[in-house]
């Protein structure tokens, strides 16, 4: 016997995950409680991605100062399949968090920054050069980015919607990325995110963002949002979804994690079956001293 | 998954069959919920209970080249208990094996013949059923190896 919310749920990830014109791309929000199981939903769709789709460019972001959530990855896919790639200049270290924070080599490879000048011609920081940072990154493999500063992750999106090709990118921690209550430069950015934002789905893009709550992010994108995943811990959003907090509440977490996938009013039940367990190499993090902007 | 076909019954399967449940009764079912009488009753209105059952659903065994009799249900109903461990079990008869699907077996009997149970009873098994929904998921499943 096969429930309604069983085939929406298959339905709106035929949706998500499909790549036609019709549908276009994706920009959907994964949220639940620590330990919920946001990272691991997430990367059921990024080895999705990496498998079905080869040729495609995937892009992730991860935090700073904790444990590279990459290296759960391993515990599916190859080594080689992670690329890591980190902005010249930009002073991101890879350091052991069992050996002292000593520094490992991960094999990056750096792609090239541009001097930010100021008027009396002295280097006051650097800025990506996107377009050498997307030739560099390659097809079929999960291409972890490190500018020195989340906020940049705001610009490459805006750069990636020129490429004319498919391309994911997949954000841990949304709430780093378009800050809630920012001011003055930074409201402004978040609010030129925010205006390109529904722009996603017509430029082939498939933008997968996990938060604990959806208001960790700035209000502005709350709205531009085509697919919220509700996992269990996750907070009701009325607003923009169907799913009561009382049906979150009863999703269950063992032996899989449940969740509600909700979009333009309707929603459906999924069950994620793949578990994405800490490796050895769980404890490398990535480490920048200070912002460069 | 293979053909699924309607049981039939003879004479002689429902007279084995209910001497096989009168056994199990004695043996299994020793519910602290039933008094004596109850627990004497409770043989003939199982074994009505599954009469009715295999007169009415062609869905629950699945079967490729054999018919199932009434007589090896009481594999079935010994897994009754602990359906939630093994949903499907397998049940060999004449030398073939049949799956059986103890959810379905436990919904049909809920639906049908609940009124025939003794109360008591009744209120065990209503509960187990919400349980079992509990237990199972409504939701697709998903996994990076299949292609949406």
């Amino acid at each position: 016997m096969v429930s309604k919310s069983e085939i929406e749920g298959e339905k709106l990830l035929h949706h998500l995950l499909g790549q036609t014109q019709d549908f276009g791309g994706a920009f959907s929000c994964i949220t639940g409680g620590m330990g919920g199981g946001k990272t691991s939903a997430m990367f059921s769709w990024m080895v999705y991605n990496l498998k079905h789709y080869p040729t495609q460019k995937i892009f992730f972001s991860e935090t700073y100062g904790a444990p590279l959530q990459c290296f759960k990855l391993l515990s599916k896919i190859p080594k080689e399949k992670l690329h890591f790639l980190v902005m010249e200049n930009s002073n991101v270290v890879f350091r052991d968090r069992k050996k002292h924070l000593q520094e490992v080599n991960l094999n990056t490879t750096h792609f090239k920054s541009i001097p930010i000048i100021n008027e009396e011609e002295e280097v006051i920081g650097y800025k990506p050069d996107y377009q050498d940072l997307y030739d560099k990154s390659i097809p079929g493999k999960v291409n972890i980015v490190f500018f020195g500063n989340r906020l940049l992750w705001m610009d490459f999106m805006r750069f990636l919607r020129h490429t004319g090709d498919w391309v994911h990118i997949f954000i841990d921690e949304l709430g780093e990325i378009v800050p809630a209550g920012t001011n003055g430069s930074n409201w402004k950015r978040v609010g030129s995110f925010a205006n390109f934002a529904k722009d996603i789905r017509k430029c082939m893009m498939k933008v997968t963002c996990n938060t604990q709550a959806v208001r960790d992010s700035d209000y502005r994108v709350w709205d531009k949002f085509m697919f919220l995943v509700f996992l269990p811990g996750a907070m009701q959003d009325a607003k923009h979804s169907r799913v009561t907090q009382s049906a979150i509440d009863n999703l269950r977490a063992n032996p899989f994690n449940e969740a509600y996938i909700s979009s333009k009013g309707s929603f459906g039940k999924i069950v994620f079956t793949d578990v994405f367990n800490p490796t050895k190499d769980y404890n490398i993090e990535a480490y920048v001293p200070h912002n460069l902007e | 998954m293979s053909k699924s076909r309607q049981i039939r019954m003879t004479h002689e399967d429902t007279i084995l069959s209910q001497r096989e449940l009168s056994a199990l009764m004695k043996r299994k079912i020793q519910s602290p919920v039933l008094n004596d009488k109850q627990r004497e009753q409770l043989p003939t209105i199982l074994a009505k209970a599954l009469l009715s059952f295999g007169s009415e659903s062609d869905e629950i065994f699945f079967t490729d080249d054999g018919v199932l009799n009434l007589g090896s249900l009481h594999t079935a109903i010994l897994r009754l208990t602990d359906w939630a461990i093994a949903p499907e079990i397998v049940v060999k008869q004449r030398g073939i094996e049949f799956k059986v699907n103890i959810s379905k077996l436990w919904l049909h009997l809920y639906n049908r013949c609940l009124d025939w149970f003794p109360k008591a009873l009744g209120e065990s098994l209503r509960y187990s059923k919400e349980v079992m929904k509990r237990e199972e998921s409504t939701g697709h499943n998903f996994s990076f190896e299949d292609k949406i």
